[in-house]
């Protein structure tokens, strides 16, 4: 199998600082011992509520912010042990593509100087001609006019400044690309066709996404695989259609239950499972499995001990001590 | 309001509000906008009317305007009337409206973050509502918010009186906000955007809150969303609204089957769902028009895949399509 990213072990402390001197007092462990792979040209979702990390593994990934342990290895390359020139070049590889659209492009360069930022720092192209071209296509590809090249970010709506992100990081011919939240901020009718853009992009270039998001219809509808995440950890992994028609973990159940019936006959066919209580404050971890204090499966078992990480069948991975589930 | 939808079934009865040709404008240096066109819906006793539509297409001018709230120089009631129980608030005096809001009708607004004081404890901000509004004592204050907390399945709620907004999590903020609202035992809730700052498990939970409460209470919600699943989950009818015009109203389950406008019918097909076959999504091309530049005659027809030429001639009339459903577009208009 034909790897292009491979996470492990992935942890991500920030520490709080408290105290006199400022030191170091506790940690927050916001990704804590996350592995994963994704197979070159296709879309891992990575799913979970507020605060279980998700995006900071993401940023993680890309170098955005640094590991605290753990081994990124990127088209069999562990960029931690590559030269700097190299991870330079790996770099250029790996983009992302934010959740706001407002607060993540500069006001004040116009969407050409956007695009060709990334062209020029890698020097991708030789001449300005050259780089101009290269904005036009990439505006052509990602639906705007390349007659735009010269506004400025505030005269574009939304879902036109999410397709200035997009292009933005395609500029570098990447292999990768990270969507943390990338439609969550748009209109539902603006959401449907950035999901296309995104899809036909990564058909005919054949890109590899980790696409972040809480919302488990577009998941469903983008991802070959799902990860899904609760506070720091992935509690269970398989592919699409094992996650979300024979979800093994308590906190997956929930999650999809939560979601609103739609049609007369999902309303019928919906049993509800209202989880009790919010999530434990990251600082002050439970002890034993993660989830013990919200689910409603929970033994003694689970508050003492760590469940372990149990293949369930063809690639199905959960986190539970319920061996039935 | 036309006459086809007082015919609904069950609707024997004055309804409890009704909106009427509600227009509502904001002066800017430039021009007159028009954030809400023409808007008339009304709300029956113990019901809840979703409302749906996109940002900026007035859905929640319409219902500020209930209440007045939206107020300032710039702001221009132009046309239209808000009856509540036989009166209508768009002519009452702040004094008169003040006796209403948060009394006969409240609302719980979208970020529990900024909504609630964060100088006050939880406490103080709910006793204000009942200070200002009843005649009970302090005793009797204190003891039924501590109850009113608990009804929104919020533990420990003697505890939670005394602490301040930010030491409580977004879903328990949001909880506190219903518990607020239901204080006085309103006629009206309107529930601006209440769960979309919130997670889908938390989102869960105070939906779960708002549908026990209202069967205890008995009050209406007028429930405010872009969500369409929550709305499937909630509301008994909706309103879908697009650029300040009501286009479509109809049952719940009655609108998500057989949508007729154009845009209900893309709306609802842009939502990826489990089991869908295709591996592209149908979707509504073209962006959403801005309040300065809104098309002439239908605002959707810019967008339609059914425009004609009269689509952008002028607004149609509201048409009966079945029972108690109505929709604003040429396709359906009798000639």
């Amino acid at each position: 199998m034909d790897k292009l990213l491979e996470v492990k072990d992935l942890k991500k402390y920030f520490p709080i600082k408290g105290g006199f001197f400022g030191r170091t007092v506790a940690e927050v462990k916001a990704v804590d011992g996350v592995s994963f792979s994704i197979q070159r040209g296709r879309v891992l979702g990575l799913v979970g509520e507020s605060g279980c990390g998700k995006s900071t593994a993401g940023r993680v990934i890309l170098g955005l912010n640094p590991k605290t342990g753990g081994e990124i290895l990127f088209d069999g390359e562990n960029l931690a042990q590559v030269s700097k020139s190299r991870q330079r070049e790996l770099r250029r590889r790996m983009q992302m593509v934010f959740q706001d659209p407002f607060s993540s492009l500069d006001p004040r360069m116009n969407v050409s100087e956007i695009i060709s930022e990334g062209i020029v720092a890698y020097k991708l192209c030789d001449t300005r001609a050259e780089i101009e071209d290269r904005v036009n296509e990439l505006m052509e590809k990602c639906g705007l006019f390349p007659e735009q090249a010269y506004r400025y970010v505030h005269q574009f709506s939304g879902g036109q400044r999410q397709r200035i992100c997009i292009a933005r990081a395609l500029a570098t011919n990447p292999d990768f690309i990270v969507l943390d939240e990338a439609v969550s901020a748009l209109d539902v009718s603006i959401q449907a066709q950035i999901i296309n853009l995104l899809k036909d992009l990564q058909e005919s270039i054949g890109l590899t996404y980790l696409f972040i998001s809480h919302d488990l219809n577009i998941v469903q509808f983008i991802s070959d695989e799902v990860a899904v995440m609760y506070l720091g950890e992935i509690v269970e992994y398989g592919t699409t259609e094992q996650i979300f028609s024979n979800p093994r973990h308590p906190y997956t159940v929930a999650l999809l239950s939560a979601v609103p019936a739609f049609t007369r006959e999902e309303k019928a066919n919906k049993h509800r499972m209202i989880l009790e209580g919010d999530l434990p404050s990251p600082y002050d971890m439970p002890k034993g499995c993660r989830f013990a204090g919200r689910c409603p499966y929970r033994e003694a078992v689970c508050e003492e001990e760590k469940p372990v990480w149990t293949d369930r069948g063809d690639g199905h991975y959960c986190m539970c001590h319920r061996p039935q589930l | 309001m036309s006459e086809k939808k007082t015919d609904m079934p069950a609707a024997g009865q004055e309804p409890l509000l009704r909106v009427s040709h509600l227009r509502v404008s904001f002066q800017t240096d430039k021009a007159l906008l028009c954030a809400v066109e023409d808007v008339s819906f009304d709300v029956r006793k113990g019901e809840t009317l979703g409302i749906v539509g996109e940002s900026g297409c007035g859905k929640s001018i319409s219902c500020m305007s209930i209440l007045k709230l939206v107020q300032g120089e710039n702001v221009r009631y132009e046309n239209g009337a808000v009856l509540f129980e036989g009166e209508d608030t768009l002519s009452m005096t702040d004094k008169q409206l003040q006796k209403i809001r948060g009394r006969k009708i409240s609302m719980i607004f979208q970020e529990p973050m900024t909504a609630l004081n964060p100088l006050y404890t939880i406490g103080d901000q709910m006793g204000e509502v009942l200070k200002l509004h009843t005649k009970l004592s302090k005793k009797e204050i204190w003891d039924r918010c501590c109850e009113m907390l608990e009804k929104v399945r919020i533990p420990n709620s003697r505890e939670i009186m005394l602490r301040y907004p930010f030491n409580l999590s977004g879903g328990m903020r949001q909880r506190v906000m219903i518990a607020m609202a239901l204080l006085t035992n309103p006629e009206l809730v309107i529930a601006d955007e209440p769960t979309t700052a919130l997670d889908v498990t938390i989102q869960a939970q105070v939906l779960d809150v708002m549908k026990d409460l209202q069967k205890e209470y008995g009050c209406s919600y007028i429930f405010i969303t872009h969500d369409l699943g929550v709305i499937s989950e909630m509301a008994d009818r909706v309103v879908v609204m697009y650029g300040g015009r009501v286009c479509e109203c109809a049952a719940t389950d009655t609108l998500f089957e057989h949508p007729y406008h154009p845009y209900t019918r893309g709306l609802i097909a842009s939502r990826p769902y489990r089991g869908m076959k295709t591996d592209r999504l149908p979707v509504i091309p073209g962006n959403v028009p801005s309040l300065n530049n809104k098309p002439a005659g239908c605002p959707f027809h810019t967008r339609c895949p059914d425009a004609m030429d009269c689509c952008r001639e002028a607004f149609p009339e509201e048409t009966a399509v079945g029972e108690g459903h109505t929709v604003a577009c040429w396709k359906y208009a009798k000639k």
